[in-house]
């Protein structure tokens, strides 16, 4: 029996009871509702671990719901939605959305999503963010004291900037960052030019550390979105 | 249509070519351009007038034709009496009244202006008055009605006698030419006349004969007759030589008298060659006058017409017909395009309007609204707003309006000619225009008739691109749904893949399908970002068919860092759609390889495939909608003919270029390639 309690918010029955039954045969517990007021009842008198939420709902808009729960629980929040324009995506994520899926989605990719949150999940239980002087994800592991990045036991050579950019990703792994998120917390404004140099500087970052390491893909890039860490 | 084609060709011609066309605008009902009967209907201030103008309006109710007046203004006609012009706008009413169209043209020539006239605008019955302008003096050449009817071979002339003839010839003496005694002249004549006087009085000392001094004085009546205006002086100064002839020279001298009778002879033959040579002298003069500005017409008509035909825009259309009017008139030109949203436009170019008071521009806006709602001139001069001052022109072909034209009089009413310039060049431009909305007109018809037949073959395809595999996946549900226990395992395996790979079909169908939508809401609805091509080939790479797996897909990755500015949804459905396409084309273990490279400020992408190829008939189609190229119906299973079209749009939408090539030595590659952009980095 899997521990963890997943809430599912989703008014078509068809996609929530294909949603279900895929969490039942994966032995997760889980809580299903079909709308907004009744997702908040849940997440607050239920208190689950991951919430997977439809953004289209026929009471409120799923990320007014994104906003309420985050208003007072961090708790990681898969948002599935049928709306195909980036915007819509980048407004959920940045209202604090974890991750996100569109419709049509395979199963695979619902259980490997949920299973990216809840490995964020048990890292954060494990220990606090800001008590961390050490982070380690696979062979990776950051010194944050000395400021050095290791990848396979050797260390690699990172600008300033790839620095904080990998600092960012870590601090916020498992986390789907957007590209305005990204470049106010690095240059402190989003103008256009920011955002096309953090292409480059993410390019550079991630071939540096494929280089090192060929196994492990640490950096996911969301295309239009933004780009996140990977717990591996 | 070729008829209004033929229209325009032949009106370019006349004004290209024929110096007195000065038709105001082309009075046709281009709707009632066709077999039906015209009658037109001269109109003239002369009393009888009335009576003509009911004759047409009966002969046209029993054709049942359409019925137009026509009124030609002449230079000379400007002026005339207040008498004539009440009766004038007496006959333009009733002939309003009895349901014709009114039109006024502008020329020296009547016969001429009627006969152009009734040419341009399919005239089948020209209504005239055999005593309505003209002179039946056997000397003055043939009349009018016979000039018309010359004119005019194909019509047919309904000639109405006029029995009113009294009251006719009553009228003709008070519009007699006004003529005009000018003491500037008078002295020129009586200084030319004391030269001639002093050089007879010379040669009379030196003994030279008299006729020396006959001739001397015929001279200076020659010379008189070409300097000043008016036949009147070369009159009076051929009579003034034959008395002061008589007086200097002849016997008893210092009198009126000859004893000498033969003298009577010389002096009537020096009288009527005197006149005779002045009045050739003077017609010579008029006839110079006229051609130099009837040529000067022509080109000034010529440019304007190459000008205005040049421009292929209503405001640039609009500009060159204030310059031009600015530069025939010299006055303050403005211009009002009929649609108010459209900016006015001032020649001199100022911006005095401000200047004027509250009260003006609004009186000024009333007579625009008037103007281009009745489209018929109004202003100064006119009998509509005639205390207003400037003049204002509607620029109309036919019933449509294009706008209105004013011109600043302030008292000082244009000179006939200008004015009769102004208005072939307003009626040019106002054809331009015509033209010019008639040619977008027919574009836009044909390019909503295009993307009708587009969106029917859409529609077609995907009801048919949608309905195949919902067919397929709603009968193998219902097959697994009844017979679950007589399949074997095998089986239900088989049947459970066909679902899946259908839905994946659709859901294919369906992201093209977006995209689609999106690229017909236009360039401004793109979500244009600035991108690594890389990213955007791994990501489409994850979206690729399930039956990837089949097939080795090989990505080539660079070094560089080109940065594309582009809708990253659009190109990954791009890019699917063409990895897509090569998986179901090529057989099975294909290799699919995808490399990008930087050229010329440009990023290209290949992606080839070692498949059977395309044929080079089908390389030129491939792109085509609908166009599939094994199969030459696009009902054909599974179609989606539109996916390589599609690519082409967004493609194109991004403004970059997609072609195939033939991979060496077998097989099939896509080449993209889109604008790269250079990238300052942040530090």
């Amino acid at each position: 029996m899997n521990k963890y309690k997943i809430l599912v918010v989703e008014d078509d029955t068809a996609v929530r009871n294909l949603i279900t039954t895929t969490l039942e045969t994966q032995n997760y517990t889980y809580l299903a509702c079909e709308n907004g007021k009744e997702a908040i009842l849940e997440a607050v008198s239920h208190n689950p671990d991951v919430v997977l939420l439809d953004l289209g709902l026929p009471d409120m808009d799923g990320v007014d719901i994104i906003r309420k729960i985050r208003g007072w629980s961090n708790m990681p929040i898969i948002v599935i939605s049928a709306r195909s324009d980036d915007r819509d995506k980048i407004e959920a994520l940045d209202a604090g959305a974890d991750d996100y899926l569109t419709k049509p989605f395979s199963v695979e990719e619902l259980l490997a999503r949920l299973r990216v949150a809840l490995r964020r999940l048990s890292y954060m239980q494990g220990k606090l963010p800001q008590e961390q002087t050490v982070f380690e994800n696979g062979s990776m592991r950051i010194d944050y004291t000395a400021g050095c990045v290791y990848l396979s036991g050797e260390e690699i050579h990172l600008t300033p900037i790839e620095y904080k950019l990998l600092i960012l990703l870590a601090k916020n792994i498992g986390k789907v960052l957007t590209h305005t998120y990204i470049t106010e917390a690095i240059w402190g404004h989003s103008w256009e030019n920011d955002v096309a140099s953090l292409r480059v500087f993410m390019a550079t970052l991630r071939r540096k550390l494929e280089k090192m390491d060929h196994e492990n893909d640490y950096i996911q890039t969301r295309v239009g979105i933004g780009y996140r860490m990977v717990k591996v | 249509m070729e008829k209004i084609i033929g229209f325009f060709q032949k009106l370019h011609q006349n004004l290209s070519t024929h110096e007195e066309s000065s038709l105001e605008y082309i009075p046709v009902d281009l709707q009632d351009v066709g077999e039906k009967e015209h009658v037109l209907v001269c109109l003239s201030p002369s009393p009888s007038n009335a009576r003509i103008i009911r004759a047409a309006s009966r002969m046209a109710k029993a054709f049942e034709a359409s019925f137009t007046a026509l009124y030609v203004e002449t230079p000379q006609s400007n002026p005339a009496n207040e008498e004539d012009r009440i009766r004038l706008q007496n006959h333009m009413n009733l002939a309003e009244i009895s349901g014709a169209k009114i039109e006024t043209v502008y020329g020296d020539n009547i016969a001429y202006q009627i006969a152009e006239f009734s040419r341009l605008s399919n005239v089948t019955k020209i209504v005239i008055g055999r005593s309505a302008m003209e002179k039946n003096y056997p000397w003055q050449g043939p009349s009018l009605t016979d000039r018309v009817i010359e004119l005019t071979p194909n019509l047919e002339v309904h000639i109405i006698p006029d029995r009113d003839t009294q009251n006719r010839s009553k009228r003709k003496k008070s519009i007699r030419p006004h003529i005009s005694f000018n003491w500037k002249e008078c002295l020129i004549c009586i200084g030319i006349l004391f030269l001639a006087s002093c050089l007879g009085l010379l040669m009379y000392e030196k003994g030279l004969n008299e006729s020396n001094i006959v001739t001397t004085y015929l001279l200076s009546v020659v010379i008189i007759s070409i300097i000043t205006n008016g036949k009147i002086y070369g009159a009076l100064a051929s009579l003034a030589t034959v008395f002061i002839f008589n007086f200097l020279f002849i016997d008893p001298k210092y009198t009126l008298i000859a004893y000498d009778e033969g003298y009577t002879i010389t002096f009537i033959i020096m009288f009527v060659s005197g006149m005779i040579a002045g009045t050739l002298a003077n017609r010579l003069k008029l006839f110079a006058a006229q051609s130099a500005q009837s040529a000067y017409r022509t080109r000034i008509l010529l440019e304007a017409n190459q000008e205005l035909g040049k421009k292929q825009e209503q405001e640039q259309i609009l500009q060159t017909l204030g310059n031009l009017l600015l530069r025939l008139s010299g006055r303050k030109i403005v211009i009002y395009p009929h649609d108010s949203n459209e900016s006015i436009l001032h020649f001199p170019n100022s911006n005095d309007s401000t200047q004027e008071n509250e009260a003006n521009q609004e009186e000024n806006i009333r007579i625009i609204k008037w103007v281009m709602k009745n489209n018929k001139k109004a202003g100064a001069g006119t009998d509509t707003f005639s205390d207003a001052k400037d003049l204002y022109y509607a620029l109309r072909v036919g019933d449509q309006n294009y706008g209105a034209v004013s011109i600043e009089i302030a008292g000082q009413p244009l000179d006939a000619y200008v004015n009769s310039m102004l208005l072939s060049i307003i009626g040019e431009c106002s054809l331009v225009l015509d033209n010019l909305r008639n040619r977008e007109e027919k574009e836009e018809a044909n390019l909503r008739a295009q993307n009708e037949r587009l969106r029917a073959n859409l529609l077609r395809a995907i009801s048919h691109d949608l309905r195949t595999p919902l067919t397929a996946i709603h009968g193998n549900a219902n097959i697994l749904i009844r017979n679950d226990e007589r399949l074997n395992e095998e089986k239900k395996e088989h049947l459970y893949e066909a679902i899946y790979d259908d839905s994946i079909w659709l859901i294919q169908l369906v992201e093209n399908l977006l995209a689609i939508t999106k690229i017909e809401e236009g360039r401004m609805h793109l979500h244009l970002q600035l991108e690594l091509l890389t990213d955007v080939i791994e990501e489409a790479l994850n979206h690729v068919d399930s039956q990837k797996k089949n097939h080795i897909i090989q990505f080539k990755k660079t070094d560089s860092f080109t940065m594309t500015r582009i809708d990253p949804g659009l190109i990954v459905q791009l890019i699917v759609n063409i990895i897509n396409n090569a998986i179901r084309y090529t057989q099975k273990g294909s290799t699919i390889t995808i490399s990008t490279e930087e050229k010329d400020n440009m990023v290209i992408m290949r992606i080839s495939d070692n498949g059977p190829g395309i044929a080079d008939h089908d390389k030129k189609h491939i792109f085509d909608m609908f166009y599939t190229a094994n199969q030459q119906i696009i009902d054909g299973r599974r179609s989606l003919g539109m996916g390589l079209a599609l690519c082409k749009s967004i493609v194109l939408a991004h403004k970059g270029s997609i072609w195939v090539e033939d991979t060496v030595p077998q097989g099939t590659t896509f080449v993209i390639s889109l604008p790269a952009e250079e990238v300052q980095l942040s530090e």
